[in-house]
């Protein structure tokens, strides 16, 4: 829920309280008033009558409203003032009515006097006021909903665009955020501290990314005086087979790190965004010139490559990235799979489909991108394929995602 | 042949320059970039191997100032950073190939090779080695006189070799000159294995000599015969 809408749904409901509660004081207060105007009233008419009767002059009875009758009994004077409900002929049905009861001496005489004045009924005070007060809140909801979307539309809308930006954050562009400035505290607070924050973050990830950097290129050149140092050794003619054994497993060892290295290198670089010359590529096309390097591989393992060439995608990239790409990907696609298996390539609208066969999956499936994770912890492979890979896509905005069923693997780039 | 070697890290240096005295070049030495700026104009060179990330001075502008005074001159780069942008510039300013470290002296050598034979052979050169002779023309091994029919890697291979005679060869390193570095498929040895097969049989098959030596545990060696 909005925040907005939040907010206005306590103002609402806090209001309707309010009115209601305010419509039932507005019942009493009405009542009481006319309770007392009519007592007030017909205490008066009391008197008015008592002074006629007073000056001998005729009075008109007019039952219910006026009722005069002479007591053969003395009764001291009294007054009494009630509510009752009678019939009343006029209306033809039972009404209430407030009732002036009063004995009155005059000249000797006792009469009682009896004046009624129909008064209203609750349930008209009830429908008046609730009907008041409910045209009030409808009028609060809906004047409630055409302010909440100016205030969205007005000061509202610079939050959901950084909201946007900061979604659209990543420190891999190494671009700075662009916040829509406000007028508003609050929000442009936020937008300051955003700001530095997301700065903080780019600095340290470039220096960072710039230490890896750094750190890989000067291992270069020792670990090139190292190879080259024992490549010389293992020329030695008076070397005898363990020497030489063991001189080549060095070799070997110091080959890896250097590949490591490379691969840690590419890495970075792919994050620099390193390769910025694009053009249009035919996926199809290299698709071709990857596979026909395996091609020693897939006959060694005698894989069954189907390659169901659809509609070719033409791809706007740069050609390296293409390449190291669909290379890690048939790279993969043979090295996890088994003896006379299967590599399906697919061109599907916008979207590379690569599976295999290959043994079930021992790390993670949401692990598989990461950096070092492998399927088989001894293999000689650096396990930087797939990172390389999913790298490549998030740098062009493609999606990578990666599926098993019924001991296929497949790996799925959607190029739009 | 002679070649200047312009490198910073004196090591690297010293073994560039003895692997390939050993293969029969002349080699000169520099290890900053005045030096090798002194050598070159006063001296000539076949091929230049330049380490382009020196400490005094860019790399670039030696092809440039050597392109000037010597065009026909074979230029080798050598970089720390295996950059695209290096390697264009490089190979824009007129340098023949480029190469990362860390390398295989062997195919620094190959590389080498392969620059002469076009730059000085206009890549019109037979290689003869006893009864093997390969016409890098056509891409054709001849073994007595008779063409062998050789796969394109198994050419390679033979190529390799013969330029990298007596030396031994790493598994390694013939894995990387035939797949390139790129492809990271952890046991290509077996390929290796099985490439080198079918090379000797068909130079057996055609009555050549076994010359293709196999090192225990190392690797393999082109012998002399």
């Amino acid at each position: 829920m909005r925040l907005l809408q939040k907010t206005n749904r306590y103002y609402f409901l806090f209001t309707a309280i309010l009115l209601i509660l305010v419509g039932t004081l507005l019942y009493y207060i009405l009542t009481n008033i006319t309770k007392n105007e009519i007592t007030e009233k017909l205490v008066h008419n009391k008197t008015r009558i008592a002074e006629q009767i007073k000056n001998n002059n005729d009075v008109i009875e007019l039952p219910p409203v006026i009722e005069i009758s002479a007591l053969e009994l003395f009764q001291v004077n009294r007054l009494i003032v009630n509510d009752t409900v009678m019939f009343d002929p006029v209306e033809n049905d039972v009404e209430p009515f407030r009732q002036l009861d009063a004995i009155e001496n005059i000249h000797g005489k006792t009469y009682r006097i009896i004046l009624r004045q129909i008064i209203l009924e609750p349930h008209d005070y009830y429908n008046s006021i609730a009907f008041t007060i409910i045209t009030a809140i409808l009028l609060l909801l809906i004047s409630l909903y055409l302010l909440n979307r100016l205030i969205l539309r007005n000061i509202w809308r610079p939050f959901y665009y950084n909201l946007e930006s900061i979604k659209n954050f990543a420190l891999q562009k190494n671009k700075s955020i662009k916040l829509l400035s406000s007028n508003i505290t609050e929000f442009s607070e936020l937008n300051v501290s955003i700001e530095k924050l997301t700065e903080k973050a780019n600095a340290d990830y470039q220096s960072q990314k710039e230490f890896i950097e750094n750190a890989s290129h000067e291992m270069q050149t020792p670990l090139s005086v190292i190879q080259a140092k024992l490549e010389l050794f293992l020329q030695s003619e008076n070397l005898n087979e363990e020497q030489a054994a063991q001189i080549k497993s060095a070799y070997t060892s110091v080959q890896r790190i250097s590949k490591l290295n490379n691969a840690l290198l590419l890495l970075t670089k792919i994050g620099n965004n390193h390769f910025v010359q694009k053009e249009n590529i035919s996926i199809a096309e290299a698709l071709e010139k990857q596979l026909l390097h395996f091609d020693d591989f897939i006959v060694a393992t005698k894989l069954e490559v189907d390659n169901i060439m659809g509609k070719d995608i033409t791809v706007n990239a740069s050609r390296p990235h293409i390449e190291i790409l669909l290379s890690n990907l048939i790279d993969n696609a043979i090295k996890h799979n088994i003896y006379q298996g299967k590599i399906k390539i697919e061109l599907q609208g916008r979207s590379l489909v690569i599976s295999n066969t290959g043994k079930p999956l021992t790390v993670n499936p949401n692990q598989l991108f990461e950096r070092f994770k492998k399927g088989n912890p001894s293999s000689a492979s650096l396990g930087l394929g797939l990172s390389i890979s999913k790298k490549i896509c998030d740098i062009n905005g493609w999606q990578m995602n990666y599926t098993t069923k019924n001991e296929m693997h497949t790996f799925l780039v959607n190029f739009s | 042949m002679k070649i200047l070697i312009v490198e910073d890290e004196q090591q690297l240096l010293e073994s560039i320059s003895g692997y390939l005295r050993k293969q029969g070049f002349i080699c000169e030495e520099a290890d900053t970039w005045l030096k090798a700026e002194d050598k070159l104009l006063l001296y000539q060179y076949n091929i230049v191997i330049l380490d382009i990330t020196l400490p005094d001075g860019n790399g670039l502008d030696l092809i440039k100032l050597l392109r000037n005074s010597n065009p026909d001159t074979g230029i080798l780069i050598v970089s720390a950073k295996n950059s695209l942008d290096d390697k264009l510039t490089g190979l824009d300013l007129g340098a023949d190939d480029y190469i990362t470290k860390p390398f295989h002296l062997s195919e620094l050598n190959s590389r080498i090779n392969a620059i002469i034979r076009r730059k000085y052979f206009h890549g019109n050169s037979h290689i003869i080695h006893n009864e093997v002779e390969i016409d890098t023309a056509s891409k054709q091994a001849i073994v007595n006189n008779k063409p062998l029919n050789l796969t394109k890697k198994e050419y390679d291979l033979l190529l390799y070799f013969i330029t990298n005679k007596n030396r031994v060869l790493t598994k390694d390193a013939i894995a990387e000159h035939l797949w390139g570095d790129n492809i990271d498929l952890a046991d290509n040895f077996d390929f290796v294995y099985t490439h080198i097969k079918n090379l000797r049989k068909k130079i057996l098959q055609e009555g050549g000599t076994d010359y293709l030596k196999t090192v225990y545990g190392v690797g393999y060696k082109f012998t002399e015969s």
